[in-house]
């Protein structure tokens, strides 16, 4: 029994992903003693965060067998409108009172359900007139990227409210200046969240099983288009909350949020087991994918190599990753 | 000169814990058709693979020999190029190219030097190609418009171009029409006129009889016997196959026929791709507790579209459909799950079944509220105790529930579909094609397990292209053509010729 969890184990690709992320930590260390410290850890988790609340959007995406490219830009532009809606209204005439924070999440929520709003664009142009994922998206990545631009002539936007840029430097301190920031936890109880979702309720069943065979999952009664538009909603609502989060650690809602972002992503849900294929992949992968994925990311400082080598590291990673985990899957379908 | 074409010798193939063939002979006679004939998991496949190079040589012990001489088989291309074609069972076609590129796609050129080549060149070379080999099809239509018969005989268009000596058709006539089936016959006779040799791999023995000098049967991997044209009878055929007596093929039932619990009327579906076509037009039917319902008709008479659309798979219909003496409106297939109707459709792998997913999470995808324990989670323990019940009442053979799907032999995969459609609780069950591909046991088991519903007071419409079966199981028949009902009859009017008549007119 022991030994069949065990071999259970080592067949799960979050397995490998983890020895992996193990391996960096190890040789890091190796090379340089400050690469393995709480310092570095708390500044990898704050980074992640912003991507990680993204990637959990998106691996629902991804596995109801769609894919998304719009949410670099989405941020951008969550960005922008939110501290544009936060400076035009004042807060919702709430700017410097006591109940600020109010007014802060009230321009939040209503920056969510804008991007909500976006999602819904996304899913109209996928699910309902059939167009390939990666085409309708990149049209809206366009239109974003233009309209982000509109609203704010390219210019910066600040200054945030005091409740905003006080909040994103909330966190538990884990003594000195270190402390696991806010963004952090709310990545960790959307994971948690989403795999609770995922794992024990009907809807995350849907949305397996839309991704594994739609077609299927329609005749067996799944409401497809309707799981593949909540969805597409959610991630928009979600990369719209990170937007907002991301210009208040900033400081300044900035045009330049989001650039490139969506590729990042998209590799860190590919090294957590999240089959672009659809119907697979689990929240305890893409943990590990984020944090493989942004342990190499700091690494370069601390090694002192070429700061360019570090993207030819990531996509080394990923092929590596990927490839292993076709060759075992192809060699168990063989077998059996 | 051999005698035989193709012979295989003391052939064994083994797979990680499976003994796929052992100690296999057998042979072909120049210029003759041979029948394979097996149940699933007999091992025709395998010994197909191995005599078209899939598997190559040295990867199976034995001998395989072709024209007398060892074939020593490095690919299928290899095989090809020796002399051997194949048709394999799955539909394989460039759906955006025409026929004539489909067909001659390995040798687009008559002359192999030329690297350019001139579509109407190629065009005249298929039409001459088409016309020689009796084909009835237009070398310029785009393969993705054709019917799925019509793609089967352009893949069997393209093994034949090759000019092989031996040429093998697995299962060729599986998703054919009737029409279709006579046109590939006699593109078989034609060949074997011509001095090829045929393998003619099937499930159905009527074609064994109608087509084949010879017939070796296959049964866990070994040759059981071969019998000449001569020696041919039904049951010997079938005894060698199931290695037992059939007693009855399809089992008698006794069932009282309750009231009335489905009334369609005037259910007219438009298709959604062509301008004024009707799939459906105007139909209407009833059906009555625990009644089996048949529907009869050729491949493409709107049968399936019937049944598709009371399932609420087409968006665009009118009918007036009455259940139990509500109206109804179904708009799609979740509706019609939560009013108690449920579908097999005709093909399980494609949109039956998640193969990569295991035999319980397929069972309860139909019914997801049912599983549902404390605080309204997902409940391992009912999932479990749900598909166990159906594994145990379906006689589903499999190690576990925690099976992958894509492992299960093709019956137990109908099964597991069955098992879905069940576990929703349906008053109405639509089997369209319900033991299409899967062989005689397990057909029997579906039979039995039909019955048994039936007797639970469910009622069922099947479609099936297979006229004894539906004589055999149905109480009723509804016969269809061109989208319209022709006729309707009891089973004690119902004869094999009436219904085909009706179907031809």
């Amino acid at each position: 029994m022991k030994t069949n969890a065990f071999k259970g184990l080592l067949r799960r690709s979050e397995f490998l992903v983890f020895c992996v992320l193990v391996a960096i930590w190890v040789l890091l260390s190796s090379i340089n003693h400050n690469y393995a410290t709480l310092n570095n850890l708390c500044a990898i988790m704050k980074t992640l965060s912003f991507y990680g609340i993204i990637a959990v959007g998106l691996s629902f995406v991804i596995i109801q067998g769609d894919s998304d490219i719009s949410t670099g830009a989405s941020a951008g532009f969550s960005a922008v409108l939110g501290t544009a809606i936060m400076l035009e209204t004042r807060c919702m005439g709430m700017l410097d009172t006591p109940q600020e924070w109010l007014g802060v999440l009230l321009c939040l929520l209503l920056t969510m359900a804008c991007g909500a709003l976006i999602g819904l664009g996304n899913a109209a142009m996928v699910v309902r007139f059939n167009m390939p994922p990666f085409i309708a998206t990149v049209a809206m990545q366009y239109v974003l990227n233009g309209l982000k631009m509109v609203i704010t002539d390219g210019a910066y936007v600040y200054p945030l409210p005091n409740a905003l840029l006080s909040f994103v430097k909330q966190g538990i301190p884990l003594g000195g200046n270190k402390k696991i920031a806010v963004s952090f936890l709310i990545l960790l109880a959307l994971l948690a969240v989403a795999h609770y979702i995922l794992t024990y309720t009907t809807y995350g069943r849907s949305v397996y099983a839309t991704g594994g065979n739609r077609v299927m999952a329609q005749l067996s009664g799944v409401r497809t288009s309707y799981v593949r538009t909540r969805n597409y909603m959610v991630l928009h609502a979600l990369v719209a909350l990170v937007g907002v989060l991301n210009a208040g650690y900033l400081k300044q809602g900035s045009p330049g949020i989001g650039n490139d972002w969506h590729m990042v992503i998209m590799a860190a849900c590919a090294i957590g087991g999240i089959k672009f294929s659809g119907g697979s992949g689990n929240m305890i992968g893409l943990l590990i994918g984020l944090f493989t994925l942004f342990s190499i990311n700091s690494a370069i400082a601390y090694v002192g190599i070429n700061t360019f080598l570090q993207d030819v590291f990531i996509g080394l990673v990923l092929m590596l990753i990927v490839v292993i985990d076709r060759v075992r899957s192809n060699r168990k379908v063989r077998a059996q | 000169m051999s005698d035989y074409i193709l012979e295989a010798r003391n052939i064994t193939k083994r797979f990680p814990g499976v003994l796929a063939l052992q100690d296999v002979n057998f042979n072909v006679r120049r210029g003759e058709i041979l029948g394979l004939i097996g149940e699933n998991g007999a091992g025709k496949s395998t010994l197909l693979k191995i005599i078209n190079g899939v598997y190559a040589h040295g990867s199976f012990e034995g001998e395989l020999l072709f024209d007398g001489r060892p074939a020593h088989n490095k690919s299928p291309y290899d095989a090809l190029s020796k002399g051997i074609g194949y048709v394999p069972q799955e539909i394989n076609v460039m759906e955006n190219l025409t026929v004539a590129e489909n067909i001659f796609v390995g040798h687009l050129n008559a002359d192999e030097k030329r690297r350019g080549f001139r579509m109407g060149a190629l065009m005249a070379r298929c039409e001459a190609f088409l016309k020689e080999n009796k084909f009835s099809l237009n070398p310029r239509a785009l393969v993705g418009g054709l019917s799925i018969g019509q793609k089967q005989l352009v893949m069997a268009a393209k093994a034949i171009s090759w000019q092989p000596k031996v040429l093998v058709l697995d299962e060729p006539t599986t998703a054919l029409s009737q029409s279709d089936v006579e046109n590939l016959f006699e593109i078989v006779r034609h060949l074997k006129a011509r001095g090829t040799s045929i393998i003619f791999v099937t499930h159905k023995l009527e074609e064994i009889f109608a087509i084949t000098d010879r017939v070796t049967i296959l049964r866990d991997g070994r040759v059981i016997t071969t019998y000449e044209r001569e020696d041919y009878h039904r049951d010997r055929i079938i005894s060698g196959m199931v290695g037992r007596e059939l007693s009855q093929l399809y089992p008698e039932r006794h069932v009282q026929i309750g009231e009335e619990v489905l009334r369609v009327e005037h259910m007219t579906v438009p298709d959604p791709r062509v301008l004024n076509k009707k799939l459906v037009d105007d139909v209407s039917f009833t059906l009555r507790r625990g009644e089996l319902l048949g529907f009869a008709g050729l491949v493409g008479a709107g049968r399936t579209e019937t049944v598709s659309a009371l399932f609420g798979s087409y968006r665009d219909y009118t009918a007036d459909v009455t259940l139990e003496g509500e109206k109804v409106r179904i708009r799609s297939e979740a509706d019609a799950i939560a009013l108690g109707i449920n579908i097999l459709t005709e093909d399980r792998k494609s949109n039956g079944l998640l193969l990569l997913n295991d035999i319980k999470f397929n069972i309860v995808l139909s019914n997801l509220k049912e599983i549902l324990g404390r605080a309204r989670l997902v409940s391992r323990a009912k999932e479990q105790a749900a598909a166990g019940e159906f594994m145990e009442k379906l006689r589903i053979k499999a190690p576990s529930t925690s099976t992958m799907v894509a492992n299960l032999s093709g019956g137990n995969q109908q099964k597991v579909v069955l098992a879905k459609a069940l576990h929703s609780h349906p008053r109405i069950l639509l089997l369209d094609e319900p033991t299409k591909g899967i062989d005689v046991g397990s057909k029997q088991e579906i039979y039995e397990i039909m019955n048994e519903l039936l007797a639970e007071g469910i009622s069922i419409i099947m479609i099936s292209s297979e006229l004894p079966e539906l004589l055999g199981m149905c109480d009723r028949f509804v016969v269809m053509r061109g989208g319209r009902v022709v006729g309707e009859m009891d089973r004690s009017e119902a004869t094999q010729e009436r219904i085909m008549s009706l179907c031809f007119a």
